[in-house]
């Protein structure tokens, strides 16, 4: 059964279209809120608490920026390549209100970049990602020397760190290496039992 | 254009005078809901393709009750009323998860920013220094010029040295409620001899 828009047409009697009206009726309700995993994406049904609104909402991946213009944001899904892989990711898009008078630059409205898919939560390279196409790695650790970014990176755009420790009241030094494209090195006179806090960005 | 009628079909009517006002009814609903939703006839009927809000009335509130989590596009206020995404939790409490509109620098092609929720906007990179004989301090300047306040700034010197520590830092004053520019100064190992790069990150309510 397929939901038809143009019933009932010409001269046929609605009598005779009683099935196609009902089939109308009953695609919209289930297409509306379709169920799996007993879940309703993408609206909670017709006829039952709260609904319309949105319990799961699925995007449909798009070949290309959708457009649209207008003082409202859009969100949408499209293929994203990163170092790892191409994957659909998630954009938003917010209506355009560059340039204004602290920062004059014409930059439009393009859309941004928003997720990436996978986070590491239980380290000891932590990793979350930032609007933009941009992923954050952090951690601590407590030996000098390289600490590789997982998953790679494209490029590492910048990395930090800081010793948690002082020697004789004094602190440590510091020096950060972008060492390649995955891997920063932690450079310092420490010595003894130390700990040094890290964090680098980089594109996906 | 075909508007969706409530009122169809009319008690008074006989069914058959009924088929056009039922006509524009299936249309109106295909119409309105091919809006953002995959068509109710094609594969993968009801998925979103787009996701558009419209945004909402500053002076309206709606309630987000318990189990729920909404998302919504208000006018900031800020910075020409901009626009931007809202989450509001249950109970009421919501806060802009989008904060600016993202870009590329590219008149400083190491330097770059994000935003984070809650009108935070991030500032990272790489920038060159170097303390010449006699420069007491080297001054840092924000792009965007949009900070309001710095919330945490951290320079850390790059390279292979073990004798070099970060430059000390202080926050010049806000011009015209804006805070564009940050001065370093030298710090062991920064000194005349030993020009060089820091990363950075920077931390900005905007």
């Amino acid at each position: 059964m397929t939901y038809n828009p143009k019933i009932p047409v010409g001269n046929n009697s609605p009598a005779n279209q009683a099935s196609a009206i009902q089939t109308d009726f009953s695609q919209f309700a289930s297409i509306f809120s379709s169920t799996s995993g007993g879940a309703n994406y993408n609206h909670r049904a017709i006829n039952s608490d709260n609904q319309g609104k949105h319990e799961s909402v699925i995007f449909q991946n798009q070949a290309g920026t959708p457009f649209f213009n207008g003082r409202y944001i859009s969100i949408f899904s499209k293929n994203s390549a990163s170092k790892a892989s191409t994957e659909p990711q998630l954009f938003y898009k917010l209506p355009v209100f560059l340039p204004i008078p602290q920062d004059t630059n014409k930059a439009g409205n393009s859309a941004i970049l928003w997720t990436y898919n996978k986070v590491n939560t239980v380290g000891p390279v932590y990793q979350s990602f930032l609007m933009g196409g941009y992923l954050l790695y952090f951690g601590q650790v407590s030996a000098l020397g390289d600490i590789t970014l997982t998953p790679s990176p494209t490029k590492i755009i910048m990395a930090i760190a800081y010793p948690n420790n002082l020697s004789g009241g004094q602190p440590f030094s510091v020096n950060v290496n972008i060492k390649n494209t995955n891997t920063i090195t932690i450079f310092s006179n420490a010595s003894g039992a130390f700990t040094f806090t890290w964090m680098a960005i980089a594109n996906a | 254009m075909t508007f969706y009628d409530t009122g169809v079909p009319n008690v008074k009517d006989i069914f058959a005078s009924s088929q056009d006002p039922f006509l524009k009814n299936f249309k109106a609903i295909y119409d309105a809901f091919a809006v953002n939703h995959i068509a109710l006839d094609k594969t993968n009927a009801g998925n979103h393709f787009n996701a558009q809000m419209v945004e909402f009335p500053n002076d309206a509130k709606f309630t987000t009750n318990v189990g729920e989590i909404s998302l919504f596009c208000k006018n900031s206020g800020s910075f020409n009323n901009m626009d931007q995404l809202y989450l509001q939790y249950q109970g009421g409490n919501f806060f802009p998860l989008t904060t600016y509109q993202i870009y590329t620098l590219k008149s400083v092609p190491d330097r770059f920013f994000t935003c984070l929720p809650g009108k935070v906007l991030c500032y990272f990179g790489i920038v060159d220094i170097n303390f010449a004989q006699g420069v007491q301090f080297l001054t840092f300047s924000l792009f965007p010029k949009v900070a309001r306040s710095i919330i945490s700034l951290n320079f850390i010197p790059l390279g292979t040295s073990t004798t070099q520590f970060p430059p000390l830092t202080t926050i010049t004053v806000p011009e015209g409620g804006i805070i564009s520019k940050i001065n370093l100064f030298p710090s062991g190992g920064l000194g005349s001899s030993n020009p060089t790069k820091l990363g950075y990150i920077i931390l900005a309510n905007i």
